[in-house]
């Protein structure tokens, strides 16, 4: 009997930190917080959130597998990265502030070519196999207060 | 006609491959995602008379078939690329057997000919950079028929 290919486990605590980890190191980010650091209020700016949101098997085909006997599934793991820029005073500040921001972030995430994408390697196993991302402007309301920011979408693959 | 009540969808499939130069049964389930079959049809002779209006239809023989089996790329010295391209290279024969309900007892199962089970094509590992799925490849066995029989274990 030949092994299912990179039969290897994954959390998504894991994954999280991982992502957490990689965009930590964008310019001009002051806090950044995973999954299990979240505050109930921002503290300081500019401020990165990630945490899972929703996941979806099998990404490729209409059921839970790729393979036969489930070998091989590739499964989808979707986390937002909340980008906080600053509290909400003037659209041209906040804008001024929030664009770096985000070219800072892009950058990270295009940093990520080959290899262990987020440095992430499970029992020897890059696991995370591809990933795509979009973001969007948001003005985040977060403890009763606006904040100017994004959200980064990030799709992982896993398989 | 009551409803059918047996019926299953093809994803718990066990699926095997019998390299020559093994000589023993590999599941390859874990890596497989398809596998489709065509030829075999059976040729026919035909014939027109003066009165009649339609042909005369004789029996002939059945042609090959060619079992086309897809699963994921690996580079594993026991992995079934490693298998199939070996028995490609080598004019090898390499059975395929497969169960579509799992291989549980007394399931069925279909073999391809112990003789004459031939690797045709077995193409390197291709794909593009713009896909986030495995890489997969995809073989095919000419055989001149599949056998059907139950699973015995």
């Amino acid at each position: 009997m030949t092994s299912p290919p990179t039969p290897v486990t994954v959390t998504l605590a894991q994954i999280c930190d991982a992502i957490e980890t990689t965009l930590s190191t964008a310019t001009g980010l002051g806090v950044h917080q995973s999954y299990d650091e979240l505050t109930e209020n921002i503290a300081d700016h500019a401020t990165l959130q990630v945490y899972p949101e929703s996941g979806n098997t099998d990404a490729w085909t209409s059921n839970d597998r790729t393979t036969h006997q489930r070998g091989v599934a590739v499964t989808e793991f979707i986390f937002h990265a909340d980008l906080y820029a600053q509290q909400r005073i003037n659209i041209g500040e906040d804008m001024a502030a929030l664009s770096p921001l985000i070219d800072a972030i892009i950058a990270r995430l295009e940093a990520q070519k080959t290899g262990a994408l987020f440095g992430l390697t499970v029992s020897g196993v890059d696991v995370i196999k591809a990933f795509k991302w979009s973001w969007s402007r948001v003005v985040f309301e977060y403890a009763a207060v606006k904040y100017m920011g994004a959200r980064f979408v990030i799709t992982i693959r896993v398989f | 006609m009551t409803q059918a009540t047996g019926s299953q969808s093809f994803y718990d499939a066990f699926v095997e491959i019998r390299p020559a130069a093994m000589g023993i049964w590999i599941d390859i389930s874990g890596h497989g995602s398809s596998i489709s079959e065509g030829g075999g049809d059976r040729q026919t002779g035909e014939a027109y008379t003066h009165d009649g209006d339609t042909a005369i239809i004789g029996f002939g023989k059945r042609e090959p078939k060619e079992i086309t089996v897809r699963a994921v790329y690996t580079e594993g010295a026991s992995d079934p690329y490693k298998y199939v391209l070996d028995a490609y290279h080598d004019h090898t024969t390499l059975q395929v057997r497969w169960s579509p309900l799992g291989g549980d007892l007394n399931e069925k199962r279909y073999t391809t000919d112990p003789v004459y089970s031939i690797v045709t094509s077995c193409p390197d590992p291709t794909g593009e950079a713009g896909s986030g799925d495995p890489i997969m490849f995809e073989f095919v066995v000419k055989t001149s028929e599949t056998f059907q029989d139950t699973e015995s274990t």
